[in-house]
């Protein structure tokens, strides 16, 4: 091209442009319709099942491991509202951190998403010291698999209230 | 107690900053969230072909959705041998050439030497201040010259690979694209 | 002393480097700005101005009155910050909208054509707030009963009646109805309340809230309800399908459980309700982690796991075509007749 203008323009064409609205409630309402409902629970089956079996084997080997020094026999003794896992402790701070970082959302929400995630956190810890003690528990493992997959729908509730308002607040 | 410990943190942690292949793997499991990050991470180049080809915004929001939504059916298979970026940017250039199949196969007729199509080109009349941007000038030109001068100056593709996309001979883009650099320069200058 | 003098030469450069850094930062802050966008195409006023004292915009609320062709089964896109939408099937391949704009409404914006319509209530930048619903509008919107129709608000309160295609809603504190004979029903909010009343034959139904109370009732097909602490409820004998989930909000289903159906019920510390019909064909499969359970139907529950006060209920009544599957951690599960 043999043309400077042209070409100087073009040179500066952006490479992305947004859109002018967030298309993916649009596009996740027609995944949905496409028969995708049943696959999301079968892969966060799938791959929760197997994140709470690696979590309760390492537990477990955790455990036998550790005997000697008595450490889980110390965490479990904490007693009641102190964090007994500093692993499920690190992971509250995580998620508790995403809600905190939603700052669009309105405070009530804030608050009523925040006090959920406590509820399921809360929820965690007992699971948790219940599997410590009964590991290979089918029936504690899917609860605890229903607690990771709650969480995990509370955390993009969170998302897209943010994303939405957000959205609406930059007009 | 301790390896136990961080191995079940880093295999447990919700994901900070998975690579694509990883997302899309979980995605063709059936995985939402996942798929709703890789729609974050590659709209804007998405959306940025498809307004460009379409020439219209509502289009092009249209042909965007429906690129995912294609590229959510079709996850099973992409193997990962290119980027997902590139797949998903292909699926959707494919899109909006398909949306425009009829106004290609008419442009099929066009040749370099004809006069009267040049003057019947929009724009050229018009007031010479107006749009010196060069996005709304590429969105103004007539269809075909549009996507082919979009293919070709701003995604990079060859003659011969936009007549395999349009269906157009390599003559017919190389017309197309004639009359967009003409048409663009004009209004550029002016 | 000579290491002295060193020393703070270098503490009183590196002050000046800070704050020369500082003093640059600020310079060129005060320079840069956000450049917006103008508003998209349309009559009225073109000023991008960031500028709320603008007097091209007019003082008062007006009214409107708009209508444009379109196929009967037309992809209708409608976006409404505040005030209320309400949109009702019709027999005319045509959308018509009237209704009031507010004062502070720069202007509603209508995009597209026959096959996708976008509807859209223009507020000028940097408004935000709308205790006296100056940013709001009214919308009234006749659609064709088939076409397909997508609202998003943030505090407008949305209704529909009257339809037969697909619907779907997006909310933040705004209500959200339904009443239709749709075979996609999509309704998702943050506080606001979602009432789904009725559906196609078959259809697909997916409600979400953070705390907005869910009811959807009279519905064919497959329902997905997702909420955290409201409370949901569904009520049918047609249901092929059923996913309800909660963390604090209760969960009730009334309804028959039909042959091959699965039914999924979920919750974290909000109580689960079951009110199944007296003789259901159904396996049962029960257990909440230290919640009570109580079953009208006969078989007592038994415990999860000596470890934890947890209990358990699988049990299979009438002809087990159907598979219904609660949990709760802590919340009660109750199977009523």
């Amino acid at each position: 091209m043999n043309d400077d203008k042209l070409k100087t323009a073009l040179g500066r064409l952006p490479r992305e442009v947004q859109p002018g609205r967030d298309l993916w409630p649009g596009i996740e309402g027609r995944l949905k319709r496409h028969g995708a409902a049943a696959r999301p629970a079968w892969g966060y089956g799938l791959a929760a099942s197997l994140l709470v079996a690696v979590a309760a084997g390492g537990l477990w080997a955790g455990f036998h491991i550790q005997q000697r020094s008595g450490t889980p026999q110390q965490l479990v003794a904490m007693g009641d509202g102190a964090p007994l896992d500093p692993y499920l402790a690190r992971r509250a701070a995580f998620a508790e951190n995403s809600v905190q970082n939603a700052t669009d959302l309105a405070p009530a929400t804030r608050a009523v998403i925040l006090k959920n995630l406590r509820i399921i956190e809360g929820s965690m810890q007992d699971i948790q010291a219940a599997l410590d003690k009964d590991p290979n528990n089918p029936r504690l493992r899917a609860l605890l698999f229903d607690l990771y997959q709650n969480e995990a729908r509370l955390l993009a509730a969170t998302q897209q209230a943010q994303a939405k308002t957000n959205a609406r607040n930059s007009l | 107690m301790q390896t136990a410990l961080a191995m079940r943190v880093t295999e447990l942690r919700p994901a900070a900053a998975e690579d694509d292949r990883s997302l899309a793997s979980k995605a063709r499991d059936g995985d939402t969230r996942a798929f709703e990050q890789l729609y974050r991470r590659h709209v804007g180049r998405v959306h940025a072909v498809c307004l460009r080809l379409a020439g219209n915004k509502t289009l092009a929001e249209e042909c965007t959705q429906d690129a995912f939504i294609k590229a959510w059916e079709s996850l099973k298979n992409f193997r990962g041998e290119a980027s997902f970026g590139t797949w998903v940017h292909r699926i959707a250039v494919n899109a909006v050439l398909e949306r425009h199949r009829t106004q290609l196969r008419q442009a099929a007729w066009i040749s370099t030497g004809d006069e009267e199509l040049m003057e019947s080109v929009p724009g050229l009349d018009q007031d010479p201040g107006h749009g010196l941007d060069l996005e709304e000038c590429i969105a103004e030109l007539p269809p075909a010259a549009r996507m082919v001068f979009v293919l070709f100056d701003v995604e990079g593709h060859s003659h011969e690979e936009i007549a395999g996309m349009t269906g157009l001979a390599v003559g017919t883009s190389k017309a197309h694209l004639h009359r967009a650099r003409q048409i663009l320069r004009a209004r550029l200058d002016a | 002393m000579k290491r002295l003098s060193i020393i703070i030469a270098y503490v009183l450069l590196s002050l000046t480097a800070v704050a020369g850094a500082f003093s640059l930062m600020a310079l060129t802050s005060s320079t840069a700005y956000a450049h917006d966008k103008p508003a998209a195409v349309d009559v009225s006023s073109d000023d991008d101005s960031d500028d709320p004292d603008s007097d091209d915009r007019s003082s008062e609320s007006r009214s409107i009155n708009e209508s444009r062709q379109v196929k009967a089964d037309a992809e209708v896109r409608i976006d409404n910050l505040a005030g209320t939408v309400k949109v009702q099937g019709w027999d005319k391949n045509e959308v018509r909208v009237s209704g009031t704009l507010g004062a502070e409404v720069e202007k509603l914006q209508i995009e597209g054509g026959e096959t996708s319509l976008d509807i859209k209530v223009v507020l000028p930048h940097h408004s935000h707030g709308d205790e006296d619903c100056s940013t709001c509008a009214d919308l009234q919107i006749q659609v064709p009963k088939g076409s397909r129709i997508e609202v998003s608000t943030v505090s407008a309160d949305v209704e529909a009646a009257g339809l037969t295609g697909q619907v779907q809603f997006g909310t933040v504190s705004g209500n959200a109805t339904v009443n239709s004979s749709a075979s996609r029903i999509s309704m998702r909010t943050v506080s606001g309340d979602v009432t789904v009343v009725g559906s196609a034959k078959g259809a697909g139904i997916d409600v979400n809230s953070v705390s907005g109370t869910m009811r959807v009732s009279d519905v064919d097909g497959s329902v997905d309800a997702e909420n955290v602490s409201g409370d949901t409820k569904v009520v049918s004998r047609h249901l092929a399908n059923l996913k309800l989930s909660a963390t604090s909000g209760n969960l009730t289903f009334e309804g028959v459980p039909l042959k091959g159906g699965n039914y999924d019920i979920n919750n974290v510390s909000g109580d689960v309700v079951l009110a199944v019909g007296s003789s259901p064909d159904a396996r049962f499969d029960v257990s909440s982690f230290s919640g009570d359970i109580d079953n009208s139907f006969g078989p007592k529950p038994t415990r999860v796991s000596k470890y934890s006060p947890g209990m358990e209920l699988h049990f299979t009544s009438g002809n087990a075509g159907a598979t219904v599957v609660a949990r709760t951690l802590s919340g009660d599960v109750h199977l009523q007749n």
